[in-house]
């Protein structure tokens, strides 16, 4: 019974994707439009009420059977994919001037503080309009600046680092969406940093899931965009 | 603790829609003025560039940095409820449009919060007309009849209906339950499966996501992982369910928030959002109570005088144990009829303990009821301030005198 329900859907999808450029600003446009009518014309009879079954409907759907959201529709489908044993993840580390590398800061990329491995996926797809070599440029940019953040106490993102009990004067800001970080002591090791590298972490669990067995890692891009020549090193 | 709307729809005090504003307004103000938009137009990377026609053409980072202002200032008018129709749709736009440009940046669950934010604002512009405690019902009165504004002040058993929060209720419980549809049916609605909560999954969910956590050694007992799998699933489907059978939402709330809890100290993921969705369902007006002092009072009025049963009107609202009795001038009982005749100059008395209280005085005693405004009434004993009142009364009033 349900079969066609999900085919079709999906088809639909299919068929519209090539006009995402057009339906997404519609879909926003279309919600606002409709619910200022909602709004302005809620007294007349029938208005309410039907602007409610009409929403929570279109809600109901992009909860369930909408394997995407288009905003303003949004989802909280979080961890539904049950854990591989096996899994594969990118890491970055930002290297100083001596060598030393050091996983970067979620909180130093500002916007993507919750999803940590999509700069390296970007720079080794390169399917963004920018280069892999701007990115890191960013990158080193928005570490150095934030570390500097870091050391002196304040750093620039609206979050709460995880010692914000010794430093009762960031408590105004909003709690960050990730947890922990970079402190001062671990950074004072550390010369400004100059490259990135990007690791691909295996990731091996025990089948009842309660401790890592093994864990390699692999290097799969060293970049240092200051270094006018071969600063691209691939390795692999 | 926590109201079901759906089984309770109306209060005996609008306490709990006004306070809902309040952590709305809040909440919002507090996480979008975080939000540093030069520096995050800067990132040379996006999650979902479908969404880049959200980013405006010209000038990106001063736009959306005054739409971000504009909208904090919209989110004050809109939390104290000045033309909530006006600013609770605007709120909503503008969030949802500096949301979508986060999504296009990233989509996390600190992002889409902002949309329940929306949904929220547009549900309060919807039914702007049940905000009482809002200075548009302020303003609504003044096209009220002499007769209607007295009845305001004498009647005791007002009832308000919470139609935001209870529609409100329904959309956060939707969004809760297609969390856990998701996890039943990933593989499509034609293979539903329970390996979301196995205990192994549990575990390595932990295992992966903060191997030296300080709770990391729960995952040694399959047992708790099992039940915290399983209750997931129990909070996240149950909720509207519970809501829409109108049951007590008590047991779900708390649970949601001790689950938003563990996801911080098990994961490391912090839904900092959920707190204050979920406190907007929480039974403010019954803590309220106890902010309103019981000793009892009367006010005496006079009811020819609209600006005075205007202002009185507030106070009546805020009395939500009725420990203030109102009376208009000729109703008044035996006892406060004493200055009170029509003749006197004081159209509003208060009486406590015998005593009678006019102007400044009456002010003061009338503030001092309600525990929370006893500041405003400090300020008002010290001597200059009082002063400085009378001269602007004096000032304000000298051609009706």
């Amino acid at each position: 019974m349900w079969r066609p329900v999900v085919i079709s859907i999906v088809a639909l999808i299919d068929f519209f994707r090539p006009y995402a450029d057009l339906i997404l600003p519609l879909v926003f446009c279309g919600f606002f439009f409709i619910s200022a009518l909602a709004i302005v014309f809620n007294d007349r009879q029938y208005v309410t009420e039907s602007y409610l079954a009409g929403f929570l409907v279109v809600l109901l759907l992009f909860q369930t059977v909408m394997p995407l959201a288009i905003s303003p529709f949004i989802n909280w489908h979080k961890f539904s994919e049950p854990r591989p044993v096996e899994s594969a993840e990118y890491e970055i580390r930002v290297v100083d001037a001596s060598g030393q590398e050091l996983k970067i800061d979620k909180k130093a990329t500002i916007a993507h503080d919750g999803v940590y491995p999509l700069p390296a996926e970007r720079i080794i797809s390169n399917d963004s309009n920018k280069s892999g070599q701007e990115i890191a440029r960013w990158l080193l940019e928005r570490t150095n600046q934030y570390r500097t953040g870091v050391e002196s106490g304040n750093p620039t993102r609206g979050t709460i680092p995880s010692d914000a009990w010794n430093h009762p004067s960031r408590l105004y800001r909003f709690p960050a969406h990730s947890s922990g970080g970079w402190t001062a002591e671990e950074l004072s090791g550390y010369s400004e940093f100059v490259g990135i590298r990007i690791y691909q972490i295996q990731t091996e669990t025990s089948a009842d899931g309660t401790e890592i067995v093994s864990q390699s890692e692999e290097l799969v891009l060293e970049l240092y965009p200051e270094r006018s020549s071969d600063n691209k090193t691939k390795v692999n | 603790m926590f109201v079901n709307y759906l089984s309770d729809s109306d209060r005996d005090s609008p306490i709990n829609l006004a306070v809902a504003r309040g952590v709305v307004g809040f909440w919002l103000v507090w996480k979008t003025s975080m939000y540093n938009w030069p520096l995050f137009l800067k990132v040379p990377y996006s999650q979902t560039p479908a969404y880049g026609w959200s980013v405006p053409p010209v000038a990106p980072g001063l736009f959306l940095t005054v739409e971000k202002w504009v909208l904090i200032g919209l989110l004050v008018g809109f939390v104290v409820g000045y033309r909530i129709q006006f600013t609770a749709y605007a709120c909503a736009l503008l969030v949802a449009h500096l949301g979508t440009v986060r999504t296009m940046q990233i989509g996390s669950g600190e992002t889409e919060a902002l949309f329940i934010g929306v949904y929220l604002l547009i549900l309060f512009g919807l039914f702007h007309k049940s905000n009482v405690l809002s200075v548009d019902f302020f303003r609504r009165t003044r096209h009220e009849s002499i007769g209607a504004l007295r009845q305001r002040l004498e009647s005791d058993t007002a009832s308000y209906s919470m139609p935001a929060l209870k529609w409100g209720l329904v959309v956060v419980a939707l969004i809760y339950f297609g969390a856990g549809f998701d996890k039943v049916f990933h593989d499509g609605i034609l293979n539903p499966s329970l390996g979301f909560a196995t205990a192994e999954n549990l575990a390595r969910i932990v295992t992966t996501y903060r191997p030296d956590g300080p709770l990391k050694f729960v995952v040694e007992y399959p047992l708790l992982m099992r039940i915290g799998g399983i209750g997931t699933l129990v909070l996240e489907l149950g909720f509207l369910i519970v809501v829409l059978a109108k049951l007590s939402i008590t047991p779900w709330i708390l649970g949601i928030l001790a689950f938003t809890a563990s996801n911080r100290i098990l994961l490391g993921i912090h839904f900092v959002d959920v707190y204050f969705i979920l406190l907007l369902f929480a039974a403010w007006d019954v803590g309220y109570k106890r902010l309103v002092r019981d000793r009892e009072m009367a006010v005496v009025f006079d009811e020819q005088c609209r600006g005075c049963m205007r202002a009185l009107i507030p106070f009546a609202i805020l009395d939500t144990s009725d420990t203030i009795d109102f009376y208009p001038r000729p109703e008044a009982p035996e006892q406060y009829a004493r200055g009170t005749d029509a003749g006197s100059s004081h159209s509003v008395s208060v009486f406590r303990n015998s005593d009678r209280y006019v102007g400044y005085d009456a002010v003061c005693e009338l503030l001092s009821q309600y525990r929370y405004l006893v500041p405003i009434v400090w300020l008002m004993r010290l001597s200059f301030a009082e002063h400085i009142v009378v001269l602007t009364h004096r000032y304000v009033t000298r051609d009706h005198a």
